[in-house]
């Protein structure tokens, strides 16, 4: 990896790169920067910087036209990773960041897709809306970042995943076309063809726009929490509490330092929820808890300062967790009484753990699913390779 | 030319292959397993897309060169890969219900039955699953989950007479969507064979990288032919609440389905009827303001559609007089008393149930609805299923009948309304309901009636109408189908929908059916002339 220096030409600045020229023509003054690297070092040679669908659009056009490749970063980096195109340039979609339009019949938000999920729910919030609870880890996420990823990191039974309160999209396609989707918050015409975007890390297109369900803010949720004895315990507690109707905005279970015990951490977002839990939680006789770390660890402890980024993520039957846990005493889950839950750690995940994982009927990343030589013929038809 | 776009004037070497083909089937499946014969390839040439019907009242349509009815997913698998290989369409079918055309058969080409594929692989109460191969029946799977305490949560109207296949393939929903979601809301993972005739199962939803379960499910049997689906169960709710308000206007009723849905509840049933579903629901007027008028088409209207008898019969001609003067009965529709009946059925714990109920009950109030208690509620529960089934009446007395569902947002919501409505007007008689409710929008959920002359006069009537919708949905920006999915019936207003974003249909496409055999020309089709 190299260091790189950026150096933001003037319009017809003599930096003898017909690209740069041509692509600062066309976007105008301040959305090109050149990177200026140390001597023997490869690299992308620019860094566009376009703040509309129409000029990503134009900057993918031209790009593919040069035949000159491009990575999307949603940040500057700093280093070039490991897979920057030698020579290309890097699209940095962090100026696609302005909230267009918010409907406050459909409680929906029109975005663009490159603004963080944290920075949008902090707009949000001063308008009284919210995207519902927001992650540490998920909030300098931008969310075609988290479409790109398939990011299904979010705790909550009641609002669902945030990739999932997609209503309609706006992409610009390996051609620089642009494609458009009808919003709506359900249909039936034919496969979701946004979802051909979903963790394709932006090889069939690059998300720019997104229409979102949003919702009215409520009064501060009360948080409980509970001590289970072990993960089975924890998932059964858990799916009797989905099966009564309690649907927490929050749900994340984690193990307790220094034991075998799990707690078991919800933030609730009705009233009936929390008289429909005290009842449950009473009727099987778990302790209640004073702290809330699993929560805590998921959305901080209020100075903002907590976070951490996950190890492995991966969706596993209770059997896989039961088979971890001493492996994994730091592990936490999610979707917690759903067929599959998600796992994430943050403790140190060995071959010998994710082989016990993988043998307990867990579901990792790298798992084939048989769709991945159709994935990447998909993409070559997009981007014209076939 | 792609093998599976042959034209109807096929080519001798096409029909050559056909019958090799046919021959190559019957040695490896046995001679139970394929047909030829006239009666069971008319049975499966096509569902339940009235198009098709009025259509065969001129005409009988080309049926498929046979009819196949594979055992497992690996005589699917072989039956793909034998059609690739010959370049013969295959048209996948459950049980026909679909109203769209997208189980219409190709001609020359083969219908493949699923419905010996109907097993009920795995049931896990504790984890709320189910998997089910594709064949299986709605009713009968319902049925098993509740003899086990659980219910899937979806019921279509059409669920006696249709499969969990045709179901996840259409992107269906059931009348319990709003608590339960629609069938891709239910789907955990499928089993899927793809056009090169391999079995594959997508990755269970929630995993990491591409979303396989959202691009198979509502691809109609063109990606690929669903032969089992891993779906979520739910314990069988142990308490309801049922009840009826009469709203005053619809946009009042609008307003009561948006503030429950967006304040977080999920009623099983949130139901609204415009004021001439209304009467077709049976609700009288209210007292007061709503007095019944002297003239009174809607009441007249709902007397003739349930009696109106074969097509030379008294009650027959009234009733394709009314409908005939579309334009003049929708006028005099529009001038009666605005009231709605909105049903809620919600359900789950006690606890759950009331303090939904509760919620309905006070945003109902915030509009001055008059609360008709549970009989509303119980009897459309006792009667959900009952419409499917009356519609043939109406074809014998030489009318037809279809229907229309949309979605889109809650702010486009009433401006669609009034859209569709004008476009069908001038053709037919239209009534509508609302009841797939979400917290960003809704469906809306047209009937109309019409009647020509002689049966090419009713198809040409037909079609008008169903263009003239079609062009006011796309226009007001709204999604053509909520549930009912594409088919033949909206293939010509797709592209136009879809724009560039068909472009990741083409490339799914060309790497999920190279050989272009599955299902060929549904979804998109070619603009109508």
């Amino acid at each position: 990896m190299s260091r790189w220096e950026v150096w933001a030409p003037t319009t017809g600045a003599g930096h003898a790169d017909p690209l740069v020229d041509r692509l600062n023509a066309l976007l105008g003054a301040g959305r090109v920067q050149v990177l200026t690297r140390p001597e023997g070092s490869r690299g992308p040679r620019c860094l566009v910087q376009p703040d509309t669908t129409e000029a990503v659009a134009q900057a993918v056009r031209v790009l593919r036209e040069s035949g000159v490749p491009s990575s999307v970063v949603f940040t500057p980096p700093p280093f070039d990773p490991p897979d920057a195109p030698a020579g290309g340039v890097y699209l940095d979609a962090s100026r696609l960041s302005a909230v267009l339009s918010v409907d406050e019949t459909s409680l929906t938000v029109s975005v663009q897709a490159g603004i963080t999920w944290g920075r949008l729910e902090g707009l949000l919030a001063r308008r009284g809306f919210t995207l519902g609870p927001v992650p540490l880890w998920l909030q300098a996420r931008a969310v075609a970042e988290s479409v790109g990823l398939n990011d299904r990191l979010r705790p909550s039974p009641r609002y669902g995943q945030l990739v999932d309160a997609l209503h309609a999209v706006t992409a610009v396609l390996p051609g620089g076309e642009v494609a458009r989707t009808t919003s709506a918050p359900r249909r039936a015409t034919g496969p979701e063809l946004p979802a051909a975007l979903f963790g394709t890390r932006h090889r069939n297109g690059l998300l720019t726009e997104v229409h979102l369900q949003i919702w009215r803010r409520a009064a501060e949720a009360p948080r409980v929490s509970f001590t289970l004895p072990g993960w089975a315990a924890a998932d059964a507690f858990a799916r009797r509490l989905l099966q009564a109707g309690i649907r927490p905005a929050v749900m994340v279970a984690g193990g307790v330092t220094g034991g075998t015990d799990v707690a078991l951490s919800v933030e609730l977002s009705t009233a009936a929820d929390g008289a429909a839990l005290t009842t449950l939680a009473a009727a099987e006789g778990h302790a209640r808890r004073s702290r809330h770390e699993a929560l805590e660890s998921a959305f901080g402890a209020g100075d903002g300062t907590a976070s951490d980024a996950p190890v492995v993520a991966c969706l596993a039957p209770p059997a896989a967790l039961a088979a971890v846990a001493k492996r994994l005493p730091r592990a936490r889950v999610w979707d917690l009484g759903s067929p599959w839950m998600s796992l994430w750690t943050d403790a140190p995940v060995d071959a010998v753990t994710r082989a016990r994982l993988v043998e307990a009927g867990a579901r990792v990343p790298s798992a084939p699913s048989g769709f991945e030589a159709l994935g990447d013929a998909v993409t070559r038809a997009l981007t014209g390779e076939v | 030319m792609n093998s599976a776009t042959v034209p109807a004037t096929e080519s001798a070497e096409h029909a050559a292959r056909v019958a090799g083909l046919i021959d190559t089937l019957r040695a490896r499946l046995g001679p139970g397993s394929v047909s030829t014969e006239r009666p069971e390839r008319e049975a499966v040439g096509r569902d339940l897309w009235p198009r098709s019907l009025l259509e065969s009242f001129s005409a009988a349509a080309p049926g498929p060169a046979a009819v196949v009815w594979p055992e497992s997913p690996a005589q699917v698998a072989e039956i793909v890969r034998l059609c690739a290989r010959a370049g013969v369409p295959i048209v996948p079918f459950g049980a026909g219900s679909g109203v769209c055309g997208g189980a219409r058969a190709v001609p020359r080409g083969i219908v493949m039955d699923v419905k010996r594929i109907k097993a009920i692989r795995r049931l896990d109460a504790e984890r709320g699953v189910v998997e089910v191969e594709a064949g299986a029946m709605g009713e009968l799977l319902e049925r098993r989950l509740e003899r086990a305490g659980l219910t899937l949560g979806h019921f279509p109207s059409s669920i006696q007479c249709s499969t969990v296949g045709g179901w996840v393939a259409a992107r269906s929903a059931g009348q319990c969507s709003t608590r339960y979601g629609k069938i891709e809301d239910m789907v955990v993972d499928l089993e899927v064979v793809t056009g090169d005739g391999e079995i594959r199962r997508t990755p269970p939803v929630g995993s990491p990288g591409p979303d396989w379960n959202a691009l198979i499910v509502g691809s109609e049997g063109t990606l690929g032919i669903i032969t089992a689906a891993t779906l979520r169960v739910h314990p069988a709710p142990a308490h309801r609440c049922f009840r009826g308000w009469l709203v005053p206007s619809l946009e009042a009723g609008f307003e009561v389905m948006r503030r429950t849905l967006q304040a977080g509840h999920r009623p099983a049933v949130l139901r609204l009827y415009d004021p001439l579903d209304t009467r077709m629901a049976g609700q009288k007027y209210a007292r007061g303001d709503g007095d019944a008028p002297s003239v009174d088409p809607a009441g007249r209207l709902k007397t003739l559609l349930e009696g109106a008898g074969d097509a030379s019969a008294p009650g027959a001609r009234a009733l394709r007089a009314l409908i005939g003067a579309a334009r003049l009965t929708n006028l005099a529709i529009d001038a009666l008393p605005g009231q709605c009946l909105l049903i809620s059925v919600t359900e789950g714990s006690a606890v759950e149930a009331q303090s939904t109920d509760a919620a309905i009950a006070a945003f109902a109030r915030g509009v001055r609805a008059r609360d008709l208690g549970e009989a509303p509620g119980r009897h459309w529960l006792a009667h959900r299923h009952d419409v499917s089934y009356k519609q043939s009446r109406i074809y014998r007395a030489g009318a037809f009948v279809d229907t229309f569902e949309v979605a889109t947002t809650w702010a486009r919501l009433p401006a669609l309304d009034r859209a569709v409505r004008k476009a069908l007007g001038p053709h037919v008689v239209v009534m509508a309901h609302f009841s797939h409710a979400y917290a960003g929008g809704c469906s809306i959920y047209f009937t109309f009636v019409g009647t020509g002359a002689r049966p090419s006069d009713m198809l040409v009537r037909y079609r008008t109408a169903w263009k003239a919708a079609l062009d006011a949905a796309l226009a007001e920006g709204a999604v053509l189908a909520h549930h009912h999915g594409v088919g033949l019936s909206r293939a010509t207003h797709l592209p136009a929908a879809h724009g560039e974003a068909r472009r990741w249909y083409t490339a799914l496409k060309g790497a999920l059916d190279p050989a272009g055999v599955l299902n060929p020309g549904k979804i998109y089709g070619e603009a109508e002339s």
